[in-house]
C-alpha cells in the first residue's frame, strides 16, 4: 500500500529529476516574454517619432505576446524534451528495475509524468506572459484585445505542447533508446506532410494537366500537430491582419488539437502499459511494429530515390529504377542496421525489399505510365454540377483581381471562386478535346511541336461536393468551334475579368480612365465612366474567340482608384490608402468602346507621326548583328506601320502573329511628351520590312 | 510466501527462463545460485513484476505480482545495479522511499547509516561500489516490508560488511519474519547467510533444498578397512553418492544421519573411519553430479 500522499510524492520526486528540463523553460520563457519586450520597448523609446510611440509599442507587445515564433519554436522543442525526459527511465535497464519495482501503478506513474510535463510548460509560461502584461501596462501600453489574444495564443500553444508531447510520446514507446526515438518523433511530426508533399512532387512531375489548385484540400494536415499548427499560425495571422474575428480559426484549431492530443494521448497509455520493459536500450519497443514503420518509411523514401535519379538523368527511365532501387536497399539497410544496431544485420529481412520493390515499382509505375489515366480525366456528366474555365487568353497576366479586402488574387483564384458554368456538356467537351489531345504534348506545353496551343485550368465541382483541378492544353486552331462556345458562355465571360462583379462597381465611379496603346495615352472625363464600362461591358459579352484570334489588341483601359483602407492603422505611420488598377484590352471589334472614346477624341489604332519620332533602333535577335539605327523618315513610316507595341502581346489571344525576332525601339522627339520617351515594339509577323532584312 | 509456477521467459527467441517453479517460504533466507547467464536476474525480475512471464505466474502470498501495486508493496528490491537519483544523497533516498513504503523505519535508517559510517549528506555518486550497496541493503531492510530481494547485491561486500548485514537479518528474521531472497554467482557468498538454496542452470532450477537437511543428510567418511569383506559390508548398507579411493583410504560422500553412519562403522572392521561435515559446495558438488551436472563447471568455472 502507498501512503495517502504518495501521488503527490511521486509528483514532486519526478519535478525534482527533471530540474534542468524546468529550469530551461523558465529560463526561455523569461527571456523570449519580459525580457524581449522590454529590449523591444527601449529601442523603441529611443529611436521612434513620438506620435508613433505609443502605437509601435502596441504592436511590439503584441508581435511579443500574441502568436511569437520564438514561442512556437519553443514549444515544439519543449514538448519533445519533455516527453523524452518524462519517459527517459525506459530507456535504461537500472531505472527501470528501480521504477517497477516500487509499489507505484503504471497510471499513477504515468499520470504524474504527464503532469508534470504540462506544468513546466504550462506554469513559467502563465507567469512569464502575466509579468510581461504588467510590464507593458507600466509603460501604458494596454489593450484589451490583445491580452485576450496573449491569453488565446497562449491556450492554443498548450494544446499545440500537449499534440506535440503525446506523438513525442508515442515515439518513446515505440523505440527504445534516445537517437531512435528522436529520428521516430521527427518522422511522426513529419510523416503525413512529407508523404503529401511526395506525392505532390509526382502529379506535378508526372501528370501534364496536374494542377497545383488540387493540392489546397490534399494539404490541409489532419494527423501532425506540426503541420496543423503552422496552418493554424497562418489563419490566425491572416484573421488579425484583417481585423476579422479570429475566434471561428481558434476554435476549429484548439477543436483539432485537442482530439489530436487525446487520441494520441490514449494511445500513448495504452503502449506504456502495452511495452515489453526488455526493449530498454533496444532500437524497437515492439516486434510487430518493426516491419510495419520500416516498410512505411521505404516507400516514400525510395519514391524520393526515384524522382531525384530521373531528374538527375534527364528523365529517363533507368535513372528512375535505378534511383528506385537504391533508394529501397540504402533505406532499409539504415533502418535494419538501426533495428538490429549492427552493421552485419543491414541486410536481414530481404523479404522487405522484395515487398516494397513491388509496392514502390507499382506506385511508380502508376505515376509514370498513367495507368490510372490521370491525363485523360473526363468527367462523368450525370456526376458534373458545375465548371470553371480559367483561360490563358485572351487577355493573359495582365488582368488583375482583388478580394473583398483588397488583395491582390490571381485570375486563377478569382474566377474558381466565381465562375460556375452550368454547360455541362461544354465542360465535358473540353475535357474531352484535351484527353484526346494530351499524348501530343508529350514535349510540353508551348514547345515548338504545338504552336497553336492554348491552355486552360479547369475545375469540375462534381455532385459529390468535390473539385477536379486540370489544366488541359488544345489546339486553338483545330478547335475554334469550342473556344467560340466558351466565348459565348455568359457565366465565363462575366466571371473572366473582375469587371462584373461588385469589388469592381463599387469603385466604378472612382476610377480615373486612360486609353493607351502606349503610342498615344489620353485620359477620359470621369463622366463618361459609366458609359464608357458599359460599353466595354457589351463588347466583352459580345466578343467571340473570331473577334480576337490573330489579333492584337488595339490598346488598352487603364482604370485607377485610391480608396480609404478601414484597417489601416492610423497612428502606424503606415500608408492607409489602397491603390487599385486595372487593364482592359480593347479590340478592333469592340466597337461600343471605340464609340465612348471617339467622343473623347480618340482613335483607338491612332499611332504617332514619323514626324514624331527620332529614331528607330532595331535589334535582330537571330543574326545577332549589331542593332541598326534608323533616322530617315520614310523608312520610319515603314516601320511604324509594320510593328506592334510589346505590351499589346500581353493581351494577345494567341501567340502565332508577331515576330519575336526582332525588339523595335521607337525614341519620340521630347517636345512631343515633354521629355524623351521610347516604346518598345516587335514586328508584326510578314511585316519586317526588307531594308532590315537585307540590314 | 512466494510461488513461482511454470515461470517461462524468452528474450528475442533465446529461453532466459524454462519452466521454472520454486516455492520461498516466510522467514527464510532463500539464495539462488547460478553462473552467469543462468537466468537469476531474469527470475528475479520476474519475481518483482519488472517483467511479464510468457507463461506460468509468480505469487506473492496468493497476488500476482506483476502490475501489482499491493503485492509489490509486501517487497524490496535491490538489483544488480542500484539506480539512485542523479544529485540524490541518502536523505533523498529515504525521502522518496519512505514516500513508498509506509512502514519505512527513518530512525532505523538513519542508525544504521551511523553505524556502518556513511554519511546521509553526502552525494551518492561519490560512494564507492560497496558503499552504495550498503545504503541500498539499509533501505532495503528499512523499508520494513516482508521480503527483500537481492540480485548478487553481496557480491564484493567485504567480511566485515557482510557480517553486519547477516546479524541485521537474523535480528529482522527474528523480529518480524523477514524474507530476504538472495541471488548470487558464488554459493561460497551464499553459504553462511541462507537458510534456503535454489540451484539456477540454463534457465531451470537443478535443484532447491534446505541448507540444513542438506547439510544433515549428506556426509563425507573416510575409512581404510581391514579386508574388502568389511568394505563390501559398508558399501552395501551405505547411499552412496560418490566413492573414491586412492590406495586403502576409502572416501564416500554418502546420505544419511551422522548417527546412522556411526553406527554402521562401529559395527565393521575398520582400520581407521572420520565422518567429515561438508561444506555446502561440496554437498552441491555431490547432489548436481547425482543429477549428471558437472557442478565445478558450473559454479565455480
Amino acid at each position: 500500500m502507498t501512503s495517502k500522499n504518495s501521488f503527490l510524492v511521486d509528483l514532486k520526486q519526478n519535478a525534482v529529476r527533471r530540474t534542468w528540463s524546468i529550469l530551461l523553460f523558465a529560463i526561455s520563457f523569461f527571456f523570449v516574454l519580459p525580457v524581449t519586450l522590454m529590449v523591444n520597448f527601449s529601442s523603441l523609446l529611443k529611436y521612434t517619432e513620438e506620435q508613433f510611440l505609443a502605437k509601435q509599442m502596441l504592436v511590439s507587445f503584441k508581435s511579443v505576446v500574441v502568436l511569437n515564433p520564438f514561442i512556437m519554436a519553443a514549444t515544439v522543442i519543449f514538448a519533445i524534451i519533455a516527453a523524452i525526459h518524462g519517459f527517459s527511465y525506459l530507456y535504461s535497464r537500472k531505472k527501470t528495475d528501480m521504477y517497477l519495482s516500487v509499489p507505484v501503478s503504471i497510471e499513477k506513474r504515468f499520470a504524474a509524468i504527464f503532469i508534470n510535463s504540462m506544468l513546466m510548460y504550462v506554469v513559467p509560461y502563465i507567469i512569464f506572459l502575466i509579468i510581461t502584461i504588467i510590464i507593458a501596462g507600466t509603460y501604458g501600453v494596454k489593450d484589451a484585445y490583445i491580452i485576450k489574444m496573449a491569453f488565446v495564443s497562449f491556450g492554443i500553444n498548450t494544446l499545440f505542447y500537449l499534440a506535440v508531447y503525446a506523438v513525442t510520446s508515442i515515439a518513446v514507446m515505440l523505440t527504445g533508446n534516445l537517437p531512435v526515438t528522436v529520428l521516430g518523433t521527427g518522422t511522426l511530426l513529419c510523416y503525413e506532410n512529407g508523404v503529401k508533399i511526395l506525392l505532390l512532387s509526382m502529379f506535378s512531375n508526372y501528370f501534364k494537366t496536374y494542377s497545383p489548385f488540387s493540392d489546397e484540400k490534399f494539404l490541409k494536415t489532419w494527423f501532425s500537430p506540426l503541420g496543423l499548427f503552422l496552418s493554424f499560425q497562418n489563419d490566425f495571422a491572416l484573421a488579425l491582419k484583417d481585423n476579422i474575428s479570429v475566434m471561428p480559426v481558434v476554435e476549429k484549431a484548439a477543436l483539432h488539437l485537442v482530439v489530436l492530443a487525446i487520441v494520441y494521448m490514449v494511445i500513448t497509455f495504452l503502449l506504456y502499459k502495452a511495452r515489453p520493459i526488455e526493449a530498454c536500450s533496444k532500437s524497437m519497443a515492439f516486434k510487430k511494429s518493426k516491419k510495419v514503420i520500416k516498410r512505411l518509411i521505404m516507400i516514400p523514401v525510395a519514391l524520393v530515390f526515384c524522382l531525384f535519379f530521373e531528374s538527375a538523368s534527364g528523365n529517363s527511365l533507368g535513372g528512375a529504377i535505378f534511383g528506385l532501387a537504391a533508394g529501397i536497399i540504402l533505406c532499409h539497410c539504415v533502418i535494419q542496421a538501426i533495428y538490429e544496431q549492427d552493421l552485419k544485420a543491414a541486410f536481414k529481412d530481404k523479404r522487405s525489399i522484395i515487398y516494397i520493390a513491388v509496392i514502390a515499382g507499382f506506385i511508380f509505375a502508376v505515376f509514370k505510365f498513367d495507368i490510372a489515366g490521370y491525363d485523360k480525366y473526363i468527367p462523368n456528366e450525370n456526376k458534373l454540377v458545375s465548371g470553371t474555365i480559367s483561360l490563358d487568353t485572351p487577355f493573359g497576366n495582365r488582368a488583375s483581381f482583388y478580394d473583398d479586402e483588397y488583395d491582390n488574387v490571381t485570375g486563377d483564384r478569382y474566377r474558381f471562386n466565381n465562375m460556375n458554368i452550368i454547360d455541362k456538356s461544354l465542360l465535358c467537351d473540353i475535357a474531352y478535346t484535351a484527353a484526346q489531345e494530351i499524348d501530343n504534348y508529350s514535349t510540353g506545353y508551348g514547345s515548338e511541336d504545338n504552336p497553336y496551343t492554348i491552355s486552360a485550368t479547369m475545375k469540375y465541382t462534381l455532385s459529390n461536393g468535390k473539385s477536379v483541378y486540370r489544366n488541359v492544353y488544345f489546339d486553338y486552331k483545330e478547335n475554334q468551334e469550342l473556344l467560340n462556345r466558351i466565348f459565348a458562355d455568359v457565366n465565363f465571360k462575366e466571371n473572366y475579368l473582375q469587371l462584373f462583379d461588385s469589388i469592381f462597381a463599387k469603385n466604378e465611379s472612382l476610377y480615373e480612365i486612360r486609353y493607351s496603346n502606349d503610342f498615344i495615352t489620353e485620359t477620359l472625363s470621369n463622366g463618361l465612366n459609366n458609359e464608357l464600362i458599359s460599353a466595354y461591358k457589351k463588347d466583352f459579352i459580345d466578343m467571340t474567340f473570331s473577334d480576337v484570334e490573330n489579333t492584337l489588341a488595339s490598346g488598352y483601359l487603364e482604370m485607377y482608384a485610391v480608396i480609404k483602407n478601414d484597417n489601416a492603422d492610423e497612428n502606424s505611420g503606415m500608408d492607409d490608402s489602397i491603390n487599385i488598377y486595372y487593364e482592359f484590352p480593347v479590340f478592333d471589334s469592340f466597337e461600343n468602346t471605340k464609340a465612348v472614346l471617339q467622343k473623347q477624341g480618340i482613335d483607338i489604332n491612332e499611332r504617332v507621326s514619323k514626324e514624331d519620332v527620332f529614331s528607330v533602333t532595331v535589334y535582330d535577335y537571330v543574326n545577332n548583328t549589331e542593332p541598326i539605327e534608323i533616322t530617315d523618315a520614310d523608312q520610319i513610316e515603314e516601320i511604324l506601320d509594320a510593328v506592334y507595341a510589346r505590351s499589346q502581346v500581353y493581351f494577345s489571344a494567341v501567340n502565332s502573329h508577331y515576330n519575336n525576332d526582332y525588339d523595335v525601339d521607337i525614341s519620340i522627339k521630347p517636345e512631343k511628351y515633354n521629355g524623351y520617351y521610347n516604346i518598345g515594339c516587335g514586328f508584326k509577323n510578314g511585316h519586317v520590312p526588307d531594308f532590315i532584312k537585307q540590314n | 510466501m512466494i510461488e513461482l509456477n511454470g515461470l517461462n521467459k524468452s528474450f528475442d527467441g533465446i529461453k532466459a527462463v524454462d519452466n521454472i517453479s520454486v516455492t520461498i517460504k516466510e522467514g527464510s533466507v532463500f539464495g539462488l545460485i547460478g553462473t552467469n547467464g543462468a537466468g537469476k536476474s531474469t527470475v528475479m525480475r520476474l519475481m518483482t513484476g519488472i517483467l511479464r512471464p510468457d507463461s506460468g505466474s509468480v505469487l506473492i502470498d496468493g497476488e500476482k505480482v506483476y502490475n501489482n501495486v499491493s503485492s509489490k508493496s509486501k517487497f524490496f528490491f535491490i538489483s544488480d545495479d542500484q539506480y539512485f537519483f542523479a544529485t540524490a544523497n541518502a536523505k533523498d533516498m529515504e525521502r522518496y522511499y519512505s514516500s513508498l513504503y509506509p512502514n519505512f523505519d527513518k530512525g532505523a535508517f538513519y542508525d544504521y547509516l551511523i553505524r556502518f559510517g556513511l554519511d546521509a549528506g553526502r552525494k551518492i555518486n561519490t560512494f564507492s561500489k560497496g558503499m552504495k550497496r550498503q545504503l541500498i541493503l539499509l533501505l532495503g531492510i528499512c523499508a520494513n516490508t516482508k521480503y527483500l530481494i537481492c540480485d548478487e547485491t553481496f557480491d564484493g561486500l567485504d567480511p566485515v560488511i557482510r557480517q553486519g548485514i547477516k546479524s541485521i537479518f537474523a535480528s529482522e528474521i527474528e523480529k518480524r519474519q523477514l524474507t530476504p531472497i538472495i541471488a548470487s554467482h558464488n554459493l561460497r557468498e551464499l553459504e553462511d547467510i541462507c537458510d534456503h538454496v535454489g540451484l539456477l542452470h540454463k534457465g531451470g532450477v537443478l535443484l532447491s533444498k534446505d541448507i540444513e537437511e542438506m547439510k544433515c543428510s549428506i556426509l563425507k567418511i573416510q575409512c581404510v578397512f581391514k579386508n574388502d569383506n568389511e568394505r563390501e559390508k559398508a558399501e552395501k548398507n551405505l547411499t552412496i553418492l560418490k566413492d573414491d579411493v586412492r590406495g586403502s583410504l576409502h572416501t564416500y560422500t554418502v546420505r544419511g544421519t551422522h548417527e546412522e553412519v556411526e553406527r554402521l562403522f562401529t559395527s565393521l572392521e575398520t582400520i581407521f573411519f572420520e565422518v567429515l561435515p561438508l561444506s555446502l559446495e561440496e554437498i552441491f558438488i555431490s547432489e548436481t553430479e547425482v543429477a549428471g551436472y558437472d557442478i565445478k563447471k558450473l559454479i565455480f568455472g
